[in-house]
Formats: C-alpha cells, sequence, structure tokens
C-alpha cells in the first residue's frame, strides 16, 4: 500500500492496536486531529481487531513456542559484576542466564590459553568456604571425566568479594527442551537425543560423579558440524552448593518458592542433597523425558505451586503423576486460553505457563495428537513411569538400564519396563518382523502361557485382597484389571486391524484377536464392561469375524460377526443413555451398522442373501439416520449410503432379483462418483466404485443387456487396474476385488460372443489368484478366487475353441474347488462354483464328443459328460435341499437335467450301435 | 519418501533462493500434488474419517520432500509459500465442492482414541477469506504473503519474518493491520450476500 494515506492509516492502526481505553482515545484525537476520513478509517479497523481477537489465528502455529533465552536479562548481571568485569583471568562478556543459585556470564579467559567459557557466580554469600571445599572434594573426579557429551568443569575459586564461582565449558546453544520444540524433531530424534544424555550421565556415575540438578537448562543442545550435539552441564556444580541449596528450598517453603522442585526425586527434594543417589538422576531423567515427549512437567508447575508447600509435598511424596499418553489426552480436556489473549504471535508471547493443546504439542512432533497419544501408549509411557517411580528401588537400577529400555523401544525390542504378558512381546515380535507374519504357531503357544500367568497373577491377588477384607480396594483392584486388559486388549485389536489388508495375515490375525477376546473374558462376569470395553470387543469380535472368514471357517465368522453386532448394540444403548453423551458423535453408531454390514456379508458367503437382505436394509436405515444428526462430512454420505444401496443390490442379484436391484446399484454409483468427486483419493470410495461397477456389470449381464454389461465392467476393470497400482502390492482386498471384476467382465465378454478376449481377461484373474493364494496358503478365500478364476478360465477357452487348453486348466482349478468345499461345506458359494464348474466341463466333453469322428470316443466323451454333469446335480442339488441360493441355482439345475436326458440318449444311441443318427442328433 | 520429487523440490528450493521466479512457481504443483497425496494417506476404511489440520498436512510434506536436513530459512520460505498456496487452493476446491454438496458451515472430526471428538470448526468461511484475501493481494503483495504464510502454512511471526526477510516487529504489525482489514472485508461479503 503505497498509498501515503493508506501507510498513514496503517501506522496510526498499528500503533492504536496496542493500546486501550484513554490512551487509545488520546492517540487518535492526536494523530487524526482535522482528519475525519483518517479517524473513521481508523476506527473501523480498531473494532474489528477488537473483536476478532482469534480471526486467523487457528490453526494456531507452535513453532519455537519454547521459552525463549531471550526472556533472560542479557546486559544487566547481578550486584557486583557487570560486563567488562575481570574476575581471575576473566573477562564477563554478557549475562547467559540467572537461575537461583545465582548467575551465569559468558567469559573470556585470556591466559594461559584464550578461550570464552561460562562462569558461574553463587549467590548468597553464607558458606563459601564449604562450597569451595566440597568442590575441592569432587574435583579429582571431575578431572576423570571425559565424555563428548559432558560440558567440562574446569576450576571453582572464589571472586575478590568472597563469592565462589565456577568456570565451565560454554556450550552455545538452548535447552534441550527447546531446541527440540524450535527444530519440531520428532520422537524418534529427542529419544535419540536423550539416549546420548543418558549416556553422558551414566559416564559421570562410572566415575563417581552424581548429578543432583538434571534439567533442561542444565542439557544444551551445541550445533557441531550441522550436528545438534547435547552437552550436560554444571556437573558438580550441585554438590557442592548442594547444602545451600537444599536451605533455600527449605527455607522457602514457608514463603514463596523460588525454584521449583519439578526435577528434582522426591527422596532427594525431602531429605535433602545426602539423600540423592544415581537414581535421583534416574528420576530427574524421567522428568526430562516427560517433557521432551509430552511438552508438560509430571506434575504441573502451576498446580504444585498454588497448592501450597504441604499439599505440594504431599503431591511429590503420594501421587503417581499421570502416564504421558494419559497427560497428553488431558489436554484436550483444558478449556481454551482466554479470548482476550494477546493475538500476534500468540505462541511465542504466551506465558510459559499457559498450557499448550494436544494439537500444538503435537504438531512440534511433527504429528497428530492421535498419533502422538498411540506413540507414547505402551513403551514409552512404561519407560517414563518406571524412571519415575517415588520408590527409589523401583526405578531403573542406573541410567544405563534407562538408556537401554529406551534403545530398545527405537529397535522395536521389548523393553524391560513392560509388562511380561505375551501379547505384548508378540507386538514387538509383529513390528520387528511385519514381513514374516505367517510364522506364527510358537507365538500362538507362548500367548496362551502368558494368559494363564496373568490370570493366575490376577486371583492370588484378589485372594489376598480377600483376607485383608477391603472390599473397596478389592472393587478398584477388579476395575483396574479390566481396564488393564481393555488398554492392552486394544492394542492388540489395533494391530489385528492394521494387518487386516496384508496377504498372510490371516492366522495371524486370528490369534490376536482370540488373544485379546480371552484377556477381556478373563475379568468378565465380575465387573460390567465399559463402553471403551464395548467398543473394543465390538472391533475385536469383527475382527476375528473376517480373519475366520479368510480361514475358511465360515460358520464360526458368523457367529464372531454376531457376537460383534451384540456388543456395539449394546454399547449404543449404554452411549444413547449417558445423558451428557455427545448424540453428535457417531462412531458406535456407525460401528454398529458396519458390524451389521459384516454379518450380511458373511450370510452372502453362506449363500442365505435373504438373511443378508434384512441385515442391510437395517444397517441402512441406522446409516440414513445417523448421517441427518451427525455433523456432515462430505463424504459420509457417499461411503455409507453407497455402500448401503451396493450391498442391497448385491443381496437382491443373488436372490436372481437383478432387475430389481439395477436401481440401487445405479443409486450406489451415482453417490460413489460424487463422492470421488469431492476426494479423489478417498481410498474406501476407490474401492466402492470398483465393487458397484462389478455389481451392476453382473446385474446387466444376468438381466440380458450384454453389451451394456461388458462397457461397464471394460471401465470397471480400467479404474480396478488404475487403483491397484496404488495401493501396496501385499493388498489381499483390492487384489481380490480386481480379480473379480476380471472374471465378471470375462463372462460377459463371452456372452457378447468375444470369448477370445474373454479369455485373455481371465487370465490376469488367474495370476492375481495364484500370487494371492500362494503367499497365504491358510487364506481359503484366496483359494476359493484362484480355482474359480481356473474353471471360468477354462469355461472362456472352451467357448473360444480351444477345447484341450481348457480340460488342462480345469483339471487345475477343480482341485481347488474340491479343497475349499471339503475344508469349508458353510461356503455356499464356493459349492455354486463347483457345481456351475462342474456344468461347464461336462459341457466342454459334450463338445468334444461332437467333434470326435470316431465312435467309441464320441461314447467315452458322452460318458465323461455325463459324469461331470452328475456331479454338478449332485451338488447343486444338496445346496437346493438345504435351501440355499435357490433362485441362483434352480435355472442351472434345469438345464444340467436337460443335459443329463441329453447324454443318456446319446449314450443309449450308442449302446444299440443300430441307431447312429443319436450320435448325430447330438451335434 | 522423498525420493526424485524431493530431489526435484530441493533443486526447486535452491533456484529459487537464487532469485529463480520460474523455480518458485514450478514448486507448486509439486508441493500441491504432495498435500493431496498425504491427505489420501490418511483415509482408512470404513471407519469415520479424520480430518488433518491443514498446517499439520503442510509441515508434513515439508518434511517428506525437504526433509528434516539444514535448508537455510529464506529456501524454506519459498517452500512454504508454495505450499501455503497449495493448501488455500486444496481448501477453497474442497469449499467449493462442498457448497454444492450442501449449504452450511465447515464441521470437523478427528478419532481420537476410539471416541470422536470435534475439533473446533474455524471459523472462517474459506470462500468468502479466499475472494478478500485476492482484493488483499491486489493492494498489498506482501501483506497477503504474510496472511498465506501464517495462516495456511502456520508459521509463526519469528518463522514468517525470516521466510520473508522481514523484521517480526514489521510481521507482527502488518498482520495485525491484515487480520483486521480481513476481516472488516469478509464481513462486507456477508453482508452483501445477505441482501
Amino acid at each position: 500500500m503505497d498509498d501515503p494515506a493508506v501507510s498513514r492509516v496503517e501506522k496510526v492502526f498499528e500503533e492504536a492496536a496496542g493500546l486501550a481505553g484513554e490512551e487509545r482515545s488520546a492517540l487518535l484525537s492526536r494523530e487524526c486531529r482535522g482528519d475525519e476520513a483518517l479517524r473513521n478509517e481508523v476506527e473501523s479497523l480498531l473494532s474489528e481487531h477488537d473483536a476478532g481477537a482469534d480471526f486467523l489465528e487457528t490453526p494456531p502455529s507452535t513453532v519455537g513456542r519454547a521459552r525463549a533465552a531471550g526472556s533472560l536479562p542479557r546486559s544487566e548481571g547481578s550486584a557486583g559484576e557487570e560486563a567488562g568485569t575481570r574476575i581471575g583471568p576473566y573477562r564477563l562478556l554478557r549475562v547467559l542466564g540467572r537461575g537461583g543459585m545465582g548467575t551465569v556470564w559468558l567469559a573470556r579467559q585470556e591466559e594461559p590459553v584464550r578461550r570464552e567459557v561460562a562462569l558461574k557466580i553463587v549467590q548468597g554469600g553464607t558458606g563459601n568456604a564449604e562450597v569451595l571445599a566440597r568442590f575441592e572434594a569432587e574435583r579429582q573426579a571431575l578431572a576423570l571425566m571425559d565424555h563428548p557429551n559432558v560440558a567440562h568443569v574446569f576450576d571453582g575459586r572464589v571472586t575478590d568479594r568472597g563469592r565462589p564461582y565456577f568456570v565451565m565449558e560454554y556450550v552455545p546453544g538452548p535447552p534441550i527442551t527447546e531446541h527440540c520444540d524450535r527444530g519440531r524433531l520428532p520422537l524418534k530424534e529427542r529419544l535419540d537425543l536423550f539416549v546420548q544424555v543418558c549416556e553422558a550421565v551414566e559416564h559421570a556415575h562410572r566415575k563417581g560423579v552424581i548429578h543432583r540438578d538434571l534439567k533442561p537448562s542444565n542439557i544444551l543442545v551445541a550445533d557441531v558440524d550441522g550436528r545438534p550435539l547435547p552437552k550436560v552441564i554444571d556437573f558438580g556444580v550441585a554438590k557442592a552448593t548442594g547444602k545451600s541449596l537444599t536451605d533455600r528450598t527449605l527455607h522457602t517453603l514457608k514463603g514463596e518458592l523460588i525454584g521449583t522442585p519439578e526435577y528434582m526425586a522426591p527422596e532427594a527434594a525431602l531429605l535433602g542433597g545426602s539423600a540423592a543417589d544415581t537414581r535421583s538422576d534416574v528420576y530427574s531423567l524421567g522428568v526430562v523425558l516427560y517433557e521432551l515427549l509430552t511438552g508438560a512437567l509430571p506434575f504441573d508447575p502451576g498446580v504444585l505451586r498454588s497448592a501450597g508447600p504441604a499439599e505440594m509435598w504431599r503431591l511429590v511424596r503420594e501421587v503417581d503423576p499421570p502416564r504421558p499418553s494419559t497427560r497428553l489426552r488431558g489436554m484436550a480436556a483444558l478449556p481454551p486460553p482466554p479470548a482476550d489473549a494477546p493475538s500476534g504471535d500468540a505462541p511465542p508471547s504466551a506465558p510459559a505457563s499457559r498450557a499448550k493443546g494436544p494439537e500444538e504439542v503435537a504438531l512440534a512432533r511433527r504429528t497428530n495428537p492421535v498419533a502422538l497419544v498411540r506413540a507414547l501408549r505402551g513403551d514409552l509411557d512404561w519407560i517414563v513411569m518406571k524412571a519415575l517411580e517415588r520408590d527409589p528401588e523401583r526405578r531403573y537400577g542406573s541410567v544405563a538400564d534407562l538408556a537401554e529400555d529406551v534403545r530398545r523401544h527405537l529397535a522395536h525390542e521389548p523393553v524391560s519396563a513392560g509388562p511380561p504378558g505375551a501379547g505384548y512381546r508378540l507386538r514387538k515380535f509383529v513390528r520387528r518382523n511385519r514381513a514374516l507374519v505367517a510364522g506364527v504357531v510358537a507365538v500362538f503357544v507362548s500367548l496362551a502361557g502368558g494368559l494363564v500367568a496373568t490370570r493366575v497373577m490376577y486371583f492370588r491377588a484378589v485372594e489376598e485382597r480377600k483376607r485383608t477384607g477391603n472390599a473397596n480396594q478389592l472393587a478398584q483392584m477388579r476395575l483396574q484389571a479390566v481396564l488393564g486388559a481393555i488398554s492392552d486388549s486394544s492394542g492388540r485389536a489395533s494391530d489385528a486391524w492394521q494387518l487386516a489388508e496384508i496377504a498372510g495375515s490371516a492366522r495371524l490375525r486370528e490369534c490376536i484377536a482370540r488373544d485379546a477376546v480371552a484377556r477381556f473374558h478373563l475379568f468378565g462376569g465380575e465387573v460390567p464392561f465399559d463402553p471403551v470395553g464395548l467398543y473394543f470387543l465390538g472391533y475385536t469380535y469383527q475382527g476375528l469375524g473376517e480373519s475366520l472368514l479368510a480361514l475358511g471357517r465360515t460358520a464360526e465368522a458368523l457367529a464372531s460377526h454376531v457376537t460383534s453386532v451384540g456388543y456395539r448394540e449394546a454399547l449404543v444403548r449404554s452411549f444413547w443413555g449417558i445423558p451428557t453423551g455427545d448424540r453428535k458423535s457417531g462412531s458406535p453408531v456407525r460401528a454398529l451398522a458396519v458390524g451389521l454390514w459384516r454379518v450380511g456379508d458373511t450370510l452372502m458367503a453362506m449363500g442365505r442373501p435373504e438373511g443378508a437382505l434384512p441385515e442391510y436394509r437395517r444397517a441402512f436405515e441406522i446409516h440414513e439416520r445417523q448421517g441427518g444428526i451427525e455433523p456432515c462430512i462430505e463424504t459420509h454420505r457417499p461411503v455409507y449410503i453407497g455402500s448401503g444401496h451396493r450391498r442391497i443390490a448385491e443381496a437382491l442379484a443373488a436372490m436372481a432379483r437383478s432387475e430389481e436391484a439395477l436401481p440401487s446399484f445405479h443409486e450406489s454409483l451415482d453417490l460413489v462418483v460424487f463422492g470421488l468427486e469431492i476426494e479423489p483419493e478417498n481410498a474406501v470410495l476407490q474401492r466402492d466404485r470398483i465393487l458397484t461397477m462389478s455389481g451392476l456389470g453382473d446385474a446387466l449381464l444376468a438381466t440380458g443387456r450384454v453389451a451394456e454389461s461388458a462397457i461397464v465392467l471394460e471401465q470397471a476393470l480400467s479404474f480396478a487396474e488404475e487403483w491397484n497400482q496404488a495401493v501396496p502390492p501385499a493388498n489381499v482386498w483390492e487384489r481380490t476385488n480386481l480379480a473379480r471384476c476380471a472374471l465378471s467382465l470375462a463372462a460377459a465378454l463371452t456372452a457378447e460372443g468375444r470369448a477370445t478376449e474373454a479369455a485373455a481377461v481371465a487370465l490376469r484373474a488367474v495370476a492375481l489368484a495364484e500370487a494371492l493364494s500362494g503367499t497365504d496358503p491358510d487364506n481359503f478365500e484366496s483359494r476359493h478366487l484362484l480355482g474359480r478364476s481356473l474353471a471360468e478360465l477354462a469355461w472362456h477357452q472352451a467357448e473360444a475353441g480351444l477345447p484341450s487348453e481348457a480340460l488342462a486348466t480345469f483339471d487345475r482349478g477343480i482341485g481347488h474347488l474340491e479343497a475349499v468345499v471339503a475344508k469349508d461345506p458353510d461356503n455356499a458359494l464356493a459349492r455354486r462354483d463347483l457345481g456351475i464348474a462342474c456344468f461347464r466341463q461336462g459341457g466342454g466333453h459334450r463338445a468334444r464328443a461332437a467333434k470326435e469322428a470316431e465312435g467309441s470316443r464320441q461314447a467315452e466323451e458322452w460318458r465323461r459328460a455325463r459324469s461331470w454333469y452328475e456331479r454338478g446335480v449332485e451338488t447343486l442339488r444338496t445346496l437346493q435341499r438345504e435351501g440355499l441360493l435357490l433362485a441362483q441355482i434352480a435355472p442351472v439345475l434345469g438345464q444340467l437335467d436337460a443335459a443329463l436326458a441329453r447324454c443318456d440318449e446319446a449314450i443309449a444311441g450308442f449302446a444299440t450301435p443300430a441307431r447312429p443318427e443319436a450320435a448325430f442328433a447330438a451335434r | 519418501m522423498a525420493g526424485s520429487e524431493g530431489e526435484r523440490v530441493t533443486q526447486l528450493l535452491a533456484s529459487a533462493a537464487g532469485g529463480d521466479a520460474e523455480a518458485s512457481s514450478a514448486l507448486l504443483p509439486l508441493v500441491y500434488t504432495e498435500l493431496r497425496r498425504l491427505a489420501r494417506a490418511r483415509l482408512a476404511r470404513e471407519d469415520p474419517g479424520q480430518t488433518l489440520q491443514p498446517t499439520a498436512l503442510v509441515h508434513e510434506a515439508y518434511l517428506r520432500l525437504v526433509g528434516p536436513g539444514n535448508v537455510k530459512w529464506n529456501s524454506r520460505g519459498h517452500f512454504f509459500g508454495a505450499a501455503a498456496r497449495a493448501m488455500r487452493r486444496i481448501l477453497v476446491e474442497r469449499a467449493r465442492r462442498k457448497g454444492r454438496l450442501k449449504h452450511g458451515g465447515e464441521a470437523r472430526r478427528v478419532e481420537w482414541d476410539g471416541e470422536s471428538i470435534e475439533a473446533p470448526s474455524p471459523s472462517v468461511d474459506v470462500l468468502s477469506l479466499n475472494e478478500a484475501i485476492e482484493r488483499l493481494e491486489a493492494r498489498d503483495k506482501r501483506k497477503s504473503e504474510i496472511v498465506h504464510l501464517r495462516f495456511f502454512a502456520g508459521l509463526s511471526i519469528k518463522e514468517t519474518a525470516a521466510a520473508l526477510d522481514l523484521s517480526p516487529t514489521t510481521v507482527k504489525g502488518e498482520w495485525t493491520f491484515a487480520k483486521a482489514w480481513l476481516r472488516r472485508e469478509i464481513r462486507g461479503i456477508g453482508d452483501r450476500e445477505a441482501c
């Protein structure tokens, strides 16, 4: 805004914005005298400024929020010293920092070497001789320390005015917490730095030096050739000044607290420096780690301060701080900063005590709150809590042990602070061996062992409590046990969840889910499940059902999905029963509907579309209702209602009501296409589009719209191929859908008389199914797909005039289908596919018979055809007797009966050579 | 994940820092694509989706494309400038589509440890803001740049200052002014629409 009038507006505005009340009016009167236009403009902008304190301030940034070193006074020294003052061989340059104990100066040493050093001048003036005596005693040990992460302490002396001072290596860099936040270091890098700090402290411990005052301002991070190098400063200083420090702390107990003991181990804080040992340093490092992870201290300094000394000591002595992950979650509940907070550069200028929001904390770690909580839960929670044990005996025995656990966590190995549970070890195993998840039998055995141990421990504890007769404690304990089991299991369940789409994971998923279920039930019956438990039980049983379906245990899968729905119904009931419950939050309600989908999907696999339809309809109603209540998320309707329409259509089509199914397929496709317009990369919608178009194509074919069907399916296949490029190659679902889509297209092409093309397309399905089945031999869904693909390829080859190839292909396919049917008689679709394959194979032999010139070979082919037809009839009749897939198989059975009759006729003709025309008639 | 795109971005940043205006504009499509890709990677199965904070996405994109190395701030400034514009475009596109879908305020939700909580919805209508920023840009490019970096890329005053090679005081002053100006402008748009 180069216009001088405009820049004048700006100038006055900026000045006035920083003022309020009369000061502002005075300024405006002064600056705008005689210029009403200027005044009006500025006042109009000021009213916007005043009313819109938050405007454009969310989402806020968190950069450089750490208390900056700049907040320390730079120029003014403590009484007596100022920049330029000479102390011994040192010349003071500027103040680096100021603590309760004294002032730290940057100083230059002239003799015997020229270097910059940090000079800490102790304030107070009492016990100076003692301070120096203690320092002398420690001096030998300090001199022995030689570690890149330990800052040297060169000297300890007394100033001319009789004040002790220490000369240390100058570390140009911010405290570790500030360094991490400023650079937005992710957890891993923070932990790497922390491990180095531990190594430094461990080194000192081995030399017999305890730090006693570890805190971020004593752990500085220097930049050495572009790499961060943490250095622990002040070794030996705390001990030397220990007594006066304790005096000070005790003294201030009566009045205002100077320098909170947030980083001090309880025993050191309570009993003074003499009680401190290496484990006190472990505690302090635990607090530092806590802060690095969560951006907060275990005990809120604000709470500590306002609690008063007695309450403060009680807190430190008796109360366990919240676990890091809990602490982070708790931040969400904090009220937002008041609206009148300074609006400009809010993060840096906010007071240090302002509670950070989880978003802010997560952002400084380059992640989001959900992921951060997840990352903290488990190992890091345990490690920190073990370091922060109030009883030194229960802490890590040494800093080396603490460091080792952090290292193990980084390497995905079990940590010593973790629970002894086998499930935990399994999780670690899975993390380390993502690629080898199939080899799990041994792990499964150890799972069972761990479970028994947990149970024994639990009941032993219960017995003990019963003897001591504290009913309240007993109830408390049970609740703890259940919550523990739930959080433990939820980790398990989500592991299974993450694996769901990975080839080879079926059996492992089952193990994990079963273990999770067992853990829930271990304590079931004693304590009612809380909503969180119900939520995870729902998910766990859903995961179990999915894995069982893949493993070819369809009936068990159905039971599992029904159980999942049961828990979800209970949850929704309790959820709606909570008066303060957020009704708009749809997660449990949606989950219930997803559970109903799974029940329906399984019923479909069992050949009971008429059973699946009401489940789908109910799920549809739930989604429809929820969509009206919930806050609008643009892709929800396409995802939920779109899939809902599709599933209903699929059920109708399976009941041979394809004509009715068509409108629903179209509804679904419209929604999905619309959703993809909003979010082209939405994985669910991408998948739904492929499934919907496949189903639509099938239905078009079934209703005789052959050309239309081929067009839709051709397009579906190209979408599917494209989408499969975008997902990881190990993704079972996407590959399966792609193969199924190819089979649908092949069928349409053959119906159009393009059998040669159809065979090529079906070959693609075979290749995909072979890869899937090869990766996961336990996955019977994949095996079914392979058998069906081969059988259909054989059919297309036969139609394309390649009878020998067709027979060879069929021989490969039939075995797979038979194996699936033998393993899983509840899989009606596999039985249907087997029956149809037999029917087509019969047709193949019949065609060969027609081509054979020689009578006896003709007769042989007729007999083979007949025996395949018979098997087909037998297979499909059994389905019919069980009332499965009636509408679908009835016409096939009709054709089979006719075909059998033709066979009998032809064979009879060969039996009486007098009637050779019978053989000709077969053509 | 940086890969060849990462290398390309690093090259472009170096050229942009050297004053190559074309390199600067070539950044935008790369960053835009990466942001969309990241957003896609967030979507999960049939569970209710979670929406990321735009600024978190921008920083993640930075991390993926540039990495945590010691890129100088004026180079970073080019990146965040491009990212802020890309994010603005994405937000505007979404808002437009959404406008077609349904009239109403933007509501977002994140999955929070199994429960769903609602994130505070931004009190700003993206489309009006977009319009207002266009007008601001026509009057004062620098202020519009500051708004981009602060709001769409989530940079602090200090970072914005470093990125634009200005003093923090200047940035803070201009930011305060730009906010008041934009707010008035947006309310003007609202009033017009209400008529």
